[in-house]
């Protein structure tokens, strides 16, 4: 982990520096202009020289010896809000998602073609060829509350070529740098290293945001409403914001889905949706939907059995570090919803742990009676009834924007029609129970293409 | 505006002005045994007292408001549950938040004079209606407060109310909550800053209220002001631009109620009001008085000189973990549980705000007994997350 005395550590083109504060306006200003050197002489690294350092830097994040992965989870345990139990689940799978296998799956699944960055591929359907090219320099402002989307968005601007700057979250300010010093330690030729800078500033330093504002082709945003409103002010022409905003995800449980579903296996995977990333990440669930056409004991079968999942769960990855603020949000939730049922002359319906863990609160409100409302997080599932997918589709209108990943169980003849319907109102993924927050190599996210948006594409038609 | 509320209003006023003729009204039940002329009195038989009251009142409310015995039955808790005083931290609470979406109701028989909200600054309001006789209770209680903490006087005094003028909405309860404290110095003149502007909208006029401020301090009587702080502020921060410092008279008062808590402070959170006072008033800080209450409990936790908020014996409080919401010990933060037996009309026997705080054993003042210090409003921190949030969704609802 690395001292707070060194809290100002930055990783500057292949160097770590230490500095007694964050970088200020002119020193970042100096770092984007060496970055746009780099950009004009137009060197770039071959696809086999980044996958080569990609490799080696699995393999060592592979061994839970690794020193570098034992300085991030210590980190990780110590700065973040997640569970000791889970940052160390999350490290045994790293080293795959490193893993050159993962990042190929990625290009081709992105780009259409793995070695479109280095040569002229050729179009099916048309007599013209593409390349690929980086987009130029690239920010990365990452948000705090998974701390592997920052490195996702980081790989993602170097596997295509980019010159790289993150913005640590400040709740993460140690990951990053850990990485980032792995990488160089791999990467002996600096291939990488000497196009990427980590570093982090107080966001909302007005200064420094127009100085990236003004030289970045693109920013990729993570986080909450309010930094994004002020990363959208005043760009300049050629600077492009790619916003992975707030986000709400769901799940829909159909009859004919239910009916032939393992219960305890699909509950399990459900519960595992929620839990992870202690529900912070926008591809979690918030709300559960089950068709009217299930009967009641079913319905209580399912939540029996959920509650039980969440319980598995709970044990297996204890929930992380809340907020007082947090809690009172579960209670408060849990609390409305008691009073709706007592007010509606019906049996209250909300199981959880006494120390608010994890909340089941089933709803009384039916479909697109009411409007939805979403979940105070921290583990809490709302469970509603829908009366058919119409109804479902009318609760999310005006939403758009903000629909992300709906976990499905549902009969393979149904996928379709769903499908059909929750995308033409704004959902950018379908997929089971199990793997919403875990999103396949090479697919889109919130609806585009993550390396499309970094890379621009040069026709050649001659 | 309203054409109602002027008559409500003058209803209303006719109520208190009644009562502040006797300051006395006819025992009911055990519930006005409470009601002592100190209000700081917690010798024995006080908790017997305050135990008979809370049986009776919870009796009442299980009895005539079908939610909370609905509440109760669900939180297995009925009146033999209440034995002996320490039962009566176990008694089912009602979170404040429920009554900004039912507005819920005991049968009382009374009449309900009262219907009182919040300024609904989350977006929510709480109605609660009032009938006459906790109405009475209430301005006893509030009265006998005041004149215990010294703020009951003969000497008239221009009051210069930072809340909302009745004639626009008599609904607001802050504007309720302070037309009473308006009657406990005789009465010169009253002004309201949170008034109609040219345009026919409700705003804080600022510079109507510096000049109303400049023409009270020239009268030389005392001056009370009450309500919203910030406007209080804003209007001195006004006057000290164009007057200079401002030379309240001796014996003015400035009594705060509500406009912000802990992190909606405009002026942040090193701001310290006391150093702000004697910066640019002549106003002894010990004169300088907050006080809490809310429309759900209407009880008043008043300042003493030492700044500190005393419990009165017609209530009782602590504060919860709200990990677990276990009772705290004294000192320990958590959220303010407040109880009393005093409103028959509304099921608000024991209420759970979302305000943090704690129950101090001992004040160093005169007064006597525990004391609450408020420290801001719970949920009121950002979420790490890009998940879309509740609050999102209310601010996403309105653009809708």
């Amino acid at each position: 982990m690395i001292d707070r005395k060194d809290m100002f550590k930055q990783f500057i083109f292949g160097d770590t520096i230490v500095s007694s504060g964050p970088l200020n306006p002119a020193e970042i200003e100096k770092l984007v202009l060496r970055g746009r050197e780099l950009k004009d002489k137009g060197e770039l690294p071959s696809q086999d020289e980044i996958l080569a350092v990609f490799s080696r830097l699995s393999k060592a994040w592979s061994d839970p010896a690794y020193q570098k992965r034992q300085e991030a989870v210590k980190a990780l345990e110590s700065n973040s809000a997640m569970s000791r139990e889970f940052i160390r689940a999350v490290f045994e799978e790293f080293a795959k998602l490193i893993s050159p296998e993962y990042i190929l799956d990625k290009l081709e699944g992105d780009l259409g073609s793995a070695d479109i960055q280095d040569k002229l591929v050729s179009q099916k359907q048309e007599d013209a060829r593409l390349i690929a090219r980086p987009a130029g320099m690239v920010l990365h402002v990452a948000s705090g509350n998974v701390f592997l989307a920052c490195i996702e968005s980081m790989i993602n601007g170097i596997i295509t070529k980019n010159i790289n700057f993150l913005k640590m979250s400040t709740d993460d300010r140690d990951f990053p740098l850990i990485f980032a010093e792995s990488i160089r330690e791999f990467d002996k030729e600096l291939v990488i290293s000497r196009r990427l800078a980590v570093f982090w500033w107080r966001g909302g330093e007005e200064k420094i945001e127009s100085v990236f504002k003004q030289h970045m082709d693109r920013i990729v945003f993570w986080g909450g409403p309010e930094a994004l409103r002020s990363w959208e002010k005043n760009l300049s022409e050629s600077a492009v914001l790619i916003r992975h905003g707030h986000k709400i995800s769901f799940g829909v449980v159909s009859r004919a889905g239910l009916s032939s579903a393992e219960l305890p296996g699909l509950t399990d995977n459900i519960a595992l949706d929620i839990a992870i990333w202690d529900q912070k990440a926008c591809n979690c669930p918030q709300m559960l939907f089950i068709e009217d056409a299930v009967p009641e004991n079913e319905v209580t079968r399912f939540i029996d059995s959920l509650s039980e999942s969440l319980k598995k769960t709970n044990n297996m990855f204890p929930p992380g570090r809340r907020s007082n603020d947090e809690y009172v949000e579960v209670m408060k939730a849990r609390e409305l919803a008691m009073a709706a049922c007592l007010a509606a002359g019906k049996p209250v319906s909300i199981i959880g742990s006494k120390t608010f863990d994890w909340t089941i609160i089933f709803e009384q409100k039916r479909g697109a009676q009411e409007s939805f409302e979403p979940s105070p997080l921290s583990r809490t599932i709302i469970i509603r009834r829908y009366a058919s997918l119409k109804s479902l589709a009318e609760l999310f209108k005006g939403y758009s924007f903000y629909l992300q990943t709906v976990g499905c169980c549902l009969d393979k003849s149904e996928v379709p029609e769903y499908a059909m319907k929750l995308s033409s109102l704004g959902v950018t993924r379908l997929c089971p129970f199990g793997i919403m927050a875990i999103p396949a190599a090479g697919t889109p996210h919130d609806g585009s293409f993550p390396l499309r948006d970094l890379i621009r594409y040069t026709v050649v038609e001659c | 505006m309203n054409i109602i509320s002027p008559i409500k209003s003058l209803i209303r006023e006719r109520i208190i002005r009644e009562f502040f003729r006797t300051t006395s009204y006819r025992r009911k039940n055990v519930i006005d045994d409470l009601l002592a002329e100190d209000p700081f009195d917690f010798s024995p038989p006080w908790q017997e007292k305050f135990l008979e009251a809370m049986k009776w009142g919870f009796q009442h409310h299980h009895s005539n408001c079908e939610f909370y015995r609905k509440l109760c039955d669900y939180r297995g808790f009925n009146a033999k549950s209440i034995a002996a005083f320490n039962d009566i931290w176990d008694i089912p609470f009602i979170l404040s938040d429920v009554f900004k979406t039912y507005p819920l109701e005991t049968k009382t028989g009374d009449l309900l004079t009262n219907e009182m909200s919040s300024s609904g600054t989350s977006g929510k309001k709480s109605r609660i209606r009032l009938d006459r006789l906790s109405g009475h209770r209430l301005m006893y209680s509030l009265y006998h407060i005041n004149k215990a903490l010294g703020l009951v006087t003969k000497t008239p005094a221009n009051y210069f109310l930072m809340a909302y003028n009745p004639a626009i909405d008599e609904t607001l309860g802050t504007t309720t909550s302070d037309v009473v404290m308006t009657y406990l110095a005789p009465r010169k003149s009253i002004y309201y800053g949170l008034d109609l502007n040219e345009n026919g909208k409700v705003e804080f006029l600022k510079d109507r209220s510096v000049e109303k401020l400049r023409q009270f301090i020239e009268e030389g009587l005392p001056i009370r002001m009450l309500g919203f702080i910030h406007h209080i502020c804003e209007t001195i921060i006004g006057y000290n631009k164009k007057y200079g410092k401002a030379v309240f008279p001796a014996r003015s008062y400035i009594i705060s109620g509500g406009g912000w808590k802990g992190a909606i402070n405009p002026y942040g959170a090193s701001f310290d009001l006391y150093a702000f006072i004697k910066e640019n008033t002549t106003l002894d800080t010990k004169n300088v008085r907050d006080l809490y209450t809310l429309i759900e409990h209407e009880v008043f936790y008043l300042e003493c000189e030492e700044h500190n908020k005393h419990i009165p014996n017609v209530a009782l409080a602590c504060s919860r973990d709200p990990r677990t919401l276990k009772r705290l010990g004294y000192g320990q933060t958590g959220l303010i549980h407040l109880y009393t037996p005093l409103i028959e009309s509304c099921p608000v026997l024991s209420l759970l705000t979302t305000d943090y705080g704690y129950v101090g054993e001992s004040c160093a003042c005169s007064t006597g007994g525990p004391y609450i210090k408020i420290l801001g409003r719970a949920g009121v921190t950002k979420k790490v997350t890009c998940a879309f949030t509740a609050d999102q969704y209310v601010s996403q609802t309105v653009k809708v």
